[in-house]
């Protein structure tokens, strides 16, 4: 009995201490997407940080495909030690999993460890677009149902389901035009191809004065261009961003998350990296892993009645 | 602008950064050159390290890279049939057959001879008309991309001179490969037939070297046993370098039509340079004289094909540069990087960092000139690599393969589908198809797709999808240009009519012997189509147009051939005789072997394995036991080397095992 007992703490005793002393190996960053996207970029940016505040090196790893669906399916799959992290994306581990029906994996297996920084989507013309603000494009799009395009980055993913929700609550018809991505998007726009489209904060920047933003979807005004009014402003509830983040497999010790959220927290907060991100026309947060899984549940609630309803 | 080009020379001319440029340039050439690595990979593994430079040297670095990886490209399709990326899908059609003639060099030369030529020329159109072609390409839209698709598509007819149903057959199996996954713009999850890994589609990696690779492997190495990889020996020289040149020099026609191709394509952003390269290389074959040698081995047709491919990477950055909108996916990691050094594209480019702009455009230019210098002297050490005995050398292949079509995704599956895309190659190649047209297919499918499918929708708010699809003027001019190419067959045989002689000869009946392939292909497609039609049953409207048109086309065509098959057959052999089939089968058996055994054991401990039962295979059974041994350690050796240098210097992923990490 004494020797199963001290047998059970010697097997026990180095992954107790395991989580103590982590990390003591190599760290896997994975990424959902090609070399050269944005998640990509970002880790790049914040793989040197990484490696001087944990001591160990980086190894980043692309598992692109599915809009980020099999990097994340491979991710659930892995050993939840903390030793294989994946970048993540909200709203993309929230929809991927409502709208298809086996997108290789759940949402829930997926826990989140910090999300570092938000870029709301707000409503883009050109400049020289006969809509001045919202209320003429709404009233346009009353009297012909339809008629108006509206580019957004692809099919269930942020874009468009901030499109539904805006019909919905404005009691439009527009016509949704989804693009391969957010580049070909705002080429659409640009060459006259849509009529007007969703863009992020971090997506208009670029074209200047050669665009004109409607409303931004988010609840105060933007810190990137606090003059642009909110949807709420103007009577509408919609909220949409897009959030990046990091997570890791299910299952994983808590203090292995405390330990990966606290050196991405530091390294979020500060002061170059925040000023960085807002030249780029990206929000910079530091949203702890708690906060994290809070918003992904509340936008599981938000949203899988909408998909519900115009999916099938 | 020309003090801009000055302040840029600054930097470039300054010793510590012309050697990063030289340095840059060489790893490109070397990322472009193995299959399965890409520019952008290489870019993306550098960008970390520009953070610790001097932005301008940084970029410059940058550029080296990107310029000398759209060479790089050129030198396995030459050696060994696979083109390092797909934008030099086209430079295999007469490179390889010029490496199998002992004139490896030759296309060596005229590759990086063509790559500078094209972006050289790229570079003075950049420099002079940023700004104007960065307009041009906002006018491409979802109408011009469906056409620009379909005129690609009327290649085939030349591409497959002669053979036009069999080229539509293999074409339409392409069209439908490319729609296997999620749907780009609809969403829907197609044909996958419930494997979640699938819904990433296909990769062109993994495709292209299985379809271009593995054939030549199994057909000439396994099979044949032929000794050393091309059919005669290189000898390299000074001599072949300038003969080659001045041969070039006296084509101006060809180069310059061939990089404007290039510069044209690469503008439209997204369409890259596979496009490119396969479009000039058609016009190259359709418009020179004497085209027959095309497809044959000619220096012209590597030029074609490389010119246009260098010079879309220039091209690409124009809507880079200008609107901050990259042309191609190695543009988007500089655009990454240009925004981590805090320069925003667009107008700040200009007037703010005009001399760090410039110095990257400079570095283009000056990059083109490295690959020449690079690639003309590195010919002789890369021609005499396809000397190597073909024992040693196809083993080294082979893992090649493997590792390419998994780096580029971190994915198993893409090695499996390479592997089955070499049996389908091989089986194709047996029985008279050409490989070019489902390649295209499988390439230009999203194109079209998109195209139709956006033009449907903008089409339908408008009020009329037909007005819409042909009424805008680059629209009109895609139209002409796909009828006029649609049409060329017949004046081709309009032509060959009034000299009788040349081509009819070929069409002799080679017996009644083997394989009714015509049959075999009828019910295929019949089947294939069957298939599609029965599991794309519940897609959305616009998820599914596009598949539906193609699965209807495939029984269409299937209809055809079968019919033809019961009065003109065609008859072919899969094999050439009874020990060639179970050389061949062993081979396929042999690495399904290794594809299962490496999840298991990791890539390491597998290729050790793998290396020493092929190499053995390809030598004289009975060995002493001092050759066995030394076969041990070149296995041990071999597969070593090349784990640390992808795993450790490159850091690229490799497999990993439940075994050994």
């Amino acid at each position: 009995m004494k020797k199963s007992i001290t047998l059970l703490l010697g097997l026990l005793l180095p992954l107790i201490g395991s989580a103590a002393d982590f990390p003591e190996r190599d760290i896997t960053y994975q990424i959902t997407f090609s070399p050269g996207g944005g998640s990509d970029i970002r880790a790049r940016a914040q793989q040197p940080m990484l490696e001087e505040k944990l001591g160990v090196k980086m190894q980043i790893q692309y598992k692109p495909g599915g809009g980020g669906s099999l990097g994340w399916a491979n991710m659930v799959k892995q050993k939840p030690d903390g030793y294989f992290m994946s970048g993540i994306n909200i709203p993309h581990i929230i929809l991927q999993p409502l709208a298809r029906d086996n997108a290789g994996y759940e949402t829930a297996q997926i826990e989140p460890v910090v999300l570092f920084q938000q870029i709301p989507f707000g409503l883009t013309v050109m400049a020289d677009s006969p809509f001045q603000t919202l209320e003429d494009l709404v009233a346009y799009a009353k009297e012909n149902p339809g008629a108006i395009t509206v580019g957004g980055s692809g099919s269930w993913d942020a874009t468009h389901i901030a499109h539904l929700q805006f019909e919905k609550l404005a009691g439009i018809k527009m016509t949704y035009i989804p693009h391969k991505g957010g580049k070909p998007k705002q080429t659409a726009l640009l060459g006259g191809h849509t009529m007007a489209s969703w863009f992020g904060t971090s997506e208009w920047l670029p074209h200047g004065d050669k665009v004109r933003n409607l409303a931004v979807a988010t609840q105060e005004p933007v810190e990137t261009n606090p003059d642009l009014p909110t949807f709420k402003s103007k009577g509408y509830e919609l909220y949409s961003s897009v959030y990046h983040g990091v997570g890791v497999p299910q299952g994983t010790p808590a203090d292995v998350i405390g330990k990966l959220q606290d050196t991405f927290v530091e390294i979020a907060s500060s002061e170059d990296v925040r000023a960085q991100k807002l030249k780029s026309g990206i929000i910079p947060i530091a949203m702890p892993a708690a906060e994290a899984k809070a918003l992904i549940n509340d936008r599981i609630d938000a949203w899988a009645p909408i998909v519900k309803e115009f999916a099938k | 602008m020309l003090d801009g080009l000055i302040a840029g020379a600054g930097h470039i001319f300054v010793p510590g950064n012309l050697l990063f440029l030289f340095a840059g340039t060489a790893l490109g050439i070397v990322f472009g050159a193995i299959p399965g690595l890409t520019a952008t990979m290489g870019l993306a593994l550098l960008v970390p390290f520009t953070f610790s430079m001097e932005p301008a040297s940084g970029l410059i670095m940058l550029a080296g890279i990107y310029v000398g990886a759209m060479y790089g490209d050129s030198v396995p399709a030459i050696l060994i049939n696979t083109p390092g990326t797909p934008a030099a899908i086209a430079t295999t059609f007469d490179g390889y057959p010029l490496a199998q003639k002992g004139m490896a060099q030759h296309a060596l030369v005229a590759a990086a001879f063509a790559s500078c030529f094209g972006s050289l020329l790229a570079f003075a159109v950049l420099a002079g008309a940023a700004e104007a072609l960065a307009e041009m390409s906002l006018v491409f839209g979802p109408a011009e991309y469906f056409w620009l698709g379909i005129f690609g598509l009327t290649i085939i007819s030349v591409l497959s001179s002669g053979n036009l149903i069999k080229g539509f057959v293999t074409a339409t199996i392409g069209l439908l490969l490319s729609t296997v996954g999620m749907a780009t713009l609809a969403g829907d999850v197609r044909l996958t037939f419930g494997h979640p890994e699938l819904q990433g589609g296909i990769g062109l990696a993994g495709a292209l070297i299985g379809f271009f690779c593995l054939p030549e492997i199994l057909s000439n190495v396994i099979g044949r046993r032929r000794d050393t990889f091309a059919g005669e020996q290189v000898k390299p020289s000074l001599g072949i370098i300038t003969s080659t040149v001045i041969d070039l020099l006296k084509r101006p026609v060809l180069m310059v039509r061939s990089a404007l191709i290039g510069l044209v394509v690469g503008i439209a952003p997204g369409a890259g340079g596979n496009i490119a390269s396969m479009v000039s290389y058609s016009e190259a074959r359709r418009w020179e004289r004497d085209n027959h040698e095309f497809g044959q081995g000619t220096t012209r047709g590597v030029a074609a094909s490389e010119a246009a491919n260098s010079a879309m990477a220039p091209g690409s950055m124009i809507p880079l540069l200008t609107l901050g909108i990259p042309g191609s996916p190695p543009a988007a990691v500089i655009l990454g990087a240009l925004m981590l050094h805090g320069m925003q594209p667009g107008n700040d480019l200009f007037a703010i960092y005009a001399d760090v702009t410039y110095a990257f455009i400079g570095a283009l230019a000056i990059a083109s000139i490295a690959v020449l210098i690079l690639g003309t002297l590195g010919s002789f050490v890369y021609a005499r690599i396809i000397n190597i005995r073909s024992s040693a050398l196809a083993p080294v292949i082979l893992l090649m393969t493997v590792m390419g079509s998994y780096a580029i995704r971190n994915n198993m599956l893409d090695v499996w589908v390479m592997l089955i895309f070499g049996i389908i190659g091989f089986a194709l190649h047996r029985l008279n198809y050409q490989p070019a047209p489902l390649v295209l297919g499988f390439i230009l499918g999203p194109y079209i797709e998109n195209g139709l499918v956006q033009s449907m929708m903008i089409g339908g708010a408008s009020g009329s999808v037909l007005t819409y699809m042909t009424t805008r003027p680059i629209s009109l001019i895609l139209i002409a240009l796909c009828l006029i190419s649609a049409l060329w067959p017949l004046v081709v045989s309009h032509r060959q009519r009034a000299t009788p002689d040349s081509g009819k000869a070929v069409a002799t009946e080679s017996g009644k012997t083997g394989v009714n392939t015509d049959c075999v292909m009828g019910i295929t497609m019949l089947v294939l189509s069957a298939i599609v039609f029965f599991s794309t049953r519940e897609l959305s409207r616009f998820g599914g147009i596009f598949i539906h048109y193609c699965a209807a086309v495939a029984a269409l065509l299937g209809i055809m051939i079968l019919i033809k098959s019961q009065w003109r057959a065609d008859y072919q052999t899969l094999f050439d005789s009874s020990v060639e089939r179970s050389r061949v089968l062993t081979g396929v058996v042999v690495i399904a072997g290794y594809l299962v055994l490496v999840p298991i054991t990791g890539f390491l401990a597998a290729s050790v394995v793998f290396y020493f039962i092929v190499h053995t295979m390809l030598h004289q059974r009975n060995a002493s036991r001092a050759a066995l041994l030394a076969r041990v350690a070149i296995a041990v050796g071999v597969s070593t080397g090349m784990y640390l240098l992808f795993q450790e210097v490159l850091h690229v992923p490799l497999p990993r095992g439940t075994l050994f990490g």
